[in-house]
Order: C-alpha cells, then structure tokens, then sequence
C-alpha cells in the first residue's frame, strides 16, 4: 500500500471504525484496523489435517493462494485467537507440500519464471500417489495455479507417450479389451504401442 | 516414481463395486472420474486417436457425445485436413499445427466402379468434414455422362472422367464415414461455402475437368444449397455464366455468397491447344433477397494481366469490426489480397522460400493464418535391413502468414506421406474443434 493509499483508507476508517469480532460489531481504533487490512506479516492461521496434525502458516500466504481460506478469512467465520480451520480431506504430508508450494511462491513472486518453473518441477517430482493426493488437496482448498500446474503436469504425462507407458504410469492393470481387440489395435497402429 | 497399488486417497469417492467393475469405470486409478474427465479433456484433440486405445474406459469416455461437446466448448484446436489422392484410396490425414501431431483418417467408402476422385471440396461443417463432388473416372461415370450431356459439349469426347454427385461426411467424433444425400448436379472445383451459424453449404458453378488433364471438362451453371439438419439439396437460382474452378465464400455479414474466378469458355490456340478464358469477375448472390446473382465489374484492369492462383478466404474473428473477410490469392510465390471497395487485387506479400524444382504450393487458412505448404520426398536409397517403412518419411515445409501482424513464420514438420505427393491437387481444408 502507497503512502497515500494508506492515508485515505485511515481517514475512511476514522469515520467507519468498525470491526467484526465474533459476530458483533466493535468500535476499534484506526491504527489496528489497518494494520489487520495490510495484513501484518506475523499474523499466522492454524491449519489442522485429517491427521489432527496442527500446521502454523502465515496467514497472508494461505490467502493469496486458496480461495477456501481465503472466504473464510473474509467473511470472519475464523476467529485468529481460538479457532484452527479444519481440513479432513488433506493428510499432514500433503498439507505439508501444499503449504510449503504457497510460501515459496509467495515469497519468490518476484524470481524469474525459469526459476520458479525449475523449483516447480522438483516440487512435483513425486509419486503418482502423492501427485493425486496433491491435485486432491489443491482442487479442495482450490489454488489455481497449483492446480493447473499439476494438470498441466499429468496432461504431459499423457501427451507424448506410447500406450503401454500410458498403462504402466497410471497403473492401468486392466485395460478392459479383448484380447483379440487388443490384436487388432496393435496390428492396425503399431507405432502406438 | 511408479507406485504399486492405487489406493484411493481420503476423500476421494469411489463406486462401491467389485474390483474388475471398479477397474473398467475408472479413468485414471486413484483419482474420481470428474477429475480424470477433466484431465483428459484437456489432451489436444490430436492425441484423441491414441489414447482412445489404452483402455476400454477411455475410449468410452473420449468418444461419448457429451465429452465431446464440452470439448468442443472448452478448447479450439485448430486442424489442417490433407487429402493428398483419392480418399478411398489414400488416408487422409489430420495435422494439428499447434502440437505438431499427425492423425490418419479412415479412408472413404470405396465404389468399387470408380477411382481417381480429385477437384473435390472438404468443408467443415461443426465437427464434421463433408466431402463433395469431385472429378472420377469409372464404369459408372457413363451414366453420369448421360445426365450431364444435356448441360454442355463435350471438348474431348475420348475422357471417360466425369464430375460426381456423391456427399460424404466424416464425423471426427467417432472417425466414420457416412453417406448423405446426393448433390442435384454433379460437378468438381466449384464454389462451396459455408453460411456461418445455420449449417447450410452453398455450391454453384463446377465441373468435371480432372487433374490428369489439363484442360477440357465441363462446366456448368446450377447452384444449390445443402440443409445439413435435413439432408437436403435445394435447388437455387443458378449462376449467370457457366463457371469452373471458382472460390466460394460468404461475405458481408452472411448476407452474400461469392463465386469468385474461375473459367468458363474456352478458346484453342492454333485450333488445336485448348486455354482457358479465365473469369476476369465475381458473381455475388444477395442470400436474403429474392435470391438473384448480380455481377461485380472486372478485377483486373484492362492490360493488366489476369492472375489466376489459387484464392483463399481468412473469416472474421468476432472482434472484427469488418463484415467482410479476407480473400487472398497466391500467384507463385506472390500473396495479393482483395480489395472489396475497390475491386482490385493489391500486392500483399511474397513468400520467403520459393518453392524447390519450381513445383506448386498448397495454400490453405488456419486459424486466421495463410498457411503455404510444400511437400518434400526424398527417397532414401541406402535402405538397410533395420529401416522400416515409417522411416522413410516425407516432410512438410509450412511458411505461414499473418495478415495482421503482416509476418511470416515457418514450420518443419516430417508427415506421414512415404511417396511424393502433388500438393498442387492435393485437396487441403481446416477444422476447428
């Protein structure tokens, strides 16, 4: 926020000085209001997984990246001082790499998109099974660029291969033809398989 | 990287179902089948044909109408359509520029009595590629003859090659081949265009010269209009001169059909070498008036030297203000575009690369792009006993131009083609899916 940014929105405030706290409307002081609309940097929320494990993450992360947390934020259903939001459909590993993908990118905004792209891949260099569970976690609490990433991630993973890669990377055990359409298909398209 | 079992995350909903059920519904083993729907919806159009064959579920799914109709909303592929011979004969192929991905198609329904089919039109119609008309030769092109020799004279009464009524529509769905209704008249290289937003195709003009002869052949005036929904030809007021090899498209808003070009008469030189007297003008029919052709005054000026490449049409996106679309025509390695208000042809761009061996291009619009193509076969002499047949590829040179950033760009890419193909007669259109 600019400086003069900063002065218009305190002189709004001093005229408006109210606050939601646990549903009720509160008069507060100016200076603390726009210290919770910048969003002091140690400001922190408690994420808590499947496993009832607690996560600390800054809160101004978390709300950039996840529209989910985000709402809830906005609309003060969470309460900083007692409540932690609760995610059961994430486990603690997940949630881990989830929160560890939004700090860096939030902190690294400004890199070069070579670099980003580079840590992004190392960042997705794991199993199928902690792929799905990541793409999972990223469509509930809904992080866009998480997810396009990790779609665009399986898509190539579809895109160039033969066949039988195709069957082996997503673990397609039974591929449900028959055996002799399965002949066939391999007779008439060879340079498929 | 390869995990051994798909166990399914927490969360994830899976249909209650004996393990071999479970396996032929799933998409992809360990995520919900929105989620693998979606995935798959995104893959580019081109690799459809491949992935349709990894498991039975995939194939379901890829080919089910209501996929594909959210495909159809959520991507736009741009595809080139090549039809290099007889499409019964040879397959034609798709090309998806973007991805630079090749597909087969299947070959058309071959009539066992005739062969040769070129001069005939590919138009896009939705997803479907409808193949009309054309030029053959055959056992049954006598009875053609007979139904079209009240239209015109015979130049060359030795030809056995005659235009052909037939319509065939491929659906790039399920890549099948249909029959549909036959046209009034029969013809090859006429006027064809699409009237955007009502699945209706316009003819007009056309006739029977094929590629294997330079000139003769006939050419006739009629012009009618397809109803696609209804599979229907009618019959609409014919051209007024009779015309061959003319360019179709559809202009100011819907509102009118072009035929543009093309030749009508002949005349020989030293009473023995037949020339074509080329159309110096359009024919404009008004689509929502009383149905009347006028005709719009000569494009070229007298002493200028009438061009007769092969002319193209770029549509409007719909943030053109315009009504009226691109034409262009290249003329050797020069591009002219088509002035509507002044009815003259400018001098638009030349093309960086000749062409080798002083050979042809093919021209085609796709995607807003003139796409100029040159096809190169070398054949590899020094086979070994490890070469095998899709190593001896052919490659397809693209130069593609831009008419509105006016810049020229290029592509390489190796195409399917393992024998020398004449890309001047190959028939080439675009698809956007």
């Amino acid at each position: 926020m600019t400086q003069l940014d900063r002065l218009s929105v305190y002189h709004w405030l001093n005229a408006w000085c109210i606050k939601p706290v646990g549903g009720a409307l509160v008069r507060q002081e100016p200076e603390y209001i726009l210290l919770a609309l910048m969003g002091s940097p140690l400001k922190k929320i408690m994420l808590c997984s499947s496993e009832k494990e607690i996560f600390s993450v800054e809160e101004q992360v978390m709300v950039q990246h996840s529209v989910i947390i985000n709402n809830m934020i906005e609309d003060g259903s969470y309460n900083h001082e007692e409540s932690k939001i609760p995610l059961d459909c994430v486990d603690s590993k997940t949630l881990k790499k989830v929160i560890d993908y939004c700090t860096h990118h939030t902190h690294h905004h400004n890199d070069n998109q070579e670099d980003l792209e580079a840590w992004d891949a190392q960042f997705l260099n794991v199993d199928s099974n902690g792929l799905y569970d990541l793409l999972m976690a990223a469509n509930y609490l809904e992080i866009r660029n998480l997810l396009d990433l990790i779609y665009g991630t399986i898509k190539n993973m579809i895109k160039g291969k033969k066949i039988d890669e195709i069957r082996r990377i997503f673990n397609i055990k039974d591929h449900g033809f028959t055996p002799e359409e399965e002949e066939q298909n391999r007779k008439e398209y060879p340079h498929f398989y | 990287m390869i995990d051994t079992t798909p166990e399914s995350p927490p969360g994830a909903r899976q249909p209650p179902s004996t393990a071999r059920e479970q396996q032929s519904l799933t998409l992809i083993p360990g995520l919900p089948n929105d989620v693998g729907s979606l995935i798959l919806s995104m893959v580019p159009y081109s690799h459809h044909a491949r992935i349709k064959q990894t498991c039975k579920s995939w194939n379901r799914v890829l080919s089910s109408k209501p996929f594909f109709s959210t495909f159809l909303h959520r991507r736009r592929n741009h595809l080139l359509c090549i039809f290099p011979q007889d499409p019964s004969i040879a397959s034609p192929f798709l090309f998806d520029p973007q991805n630079h991905a090749w597909c087969p198609l299947p070959p058309m329904p071959c009539n066992p009595q005739v062969y040769g089919l070129c001069n005939f039109a590919a138009v896009p119609l939705g997803h479907h590629l409808y193949v009309l008309g054309g030029s053959l030769f055959g056992i049954g092109s006598f009875l053609a003859i007979t139904i079209s020799l009240p239209l015109l004279p015979w130049l060359f009464p030795s030809d056995h090659h005659s235009p052909s009524f037939a319509t065939f529509r491929l659906s790039l769905r399920d890549f099948t081949w249909r029959p549909r209704a036959p046209m009034l008249s029969p013809r090859g290289s006429f006027a064809c265009a699409v009237v955007p937003r009502s699945g209706q195709i316009l003819v007009a003009g056309g006739g029977s010269r094929h590629t294997m002869f330079a000139a003769a052949g006939t050419r006739i005036r009629a012009a009618e209009r397809y109803d696609a929904r209804r599979d229907r030809w009618y019959p609409i007021e014919g051209l007024p001169g009779f015309r061959a090899g003319c360019v179709g498209f559809v202009s100011g808003g819907g509102r009118e059909f072009w035929a543009m070009g093309g030749y009508g008469a002949s005349r020989t030189i030293s009473g023995v070498f037949p020339v074509d007297e080329y159309y110096r003008d359009a024919a404009v029919m008004e689509l929502d008036g009383d149905g009347g052709w006028r005709e719009i005054g000569d494009m070229w000026g007298d002493g200028e030297r009438v061009r007769a490449g092969k002319i193209v049409v770029v549509e409007n996106d719909d943030d053109d203000k315009s009504d009226y679309p691109g034409v262009y025509m290249l003329d050797g390695d020069e591009i002219l575009r088509y002035d509507m208000s002044t009815n003259r042809w400018l001098c638009e761009s030349r093309v960086p690369r000749k062409a080798p061996y002083n050979s042809s291009f093919g021209v085609v619009v796709v995607n807003g792009e003139l796409y100029v193509l040159t096809h190169l076969c070398i054949v590899d002499m020094t086979e070994t006993r490890r070469s095998r047949q899709h190593r001896r590829a052919g490659t397809l040179y693209i130069q593609i131009y831009n008419p509105k950033k006016k810049t020229w760009r290029s592509l390489v890419t190796k195409s399917p083609f393992s024998y020398p193909i004449d890309i001047n007669t190959t028939v080439l259109s675009s698809i956007c899916l």
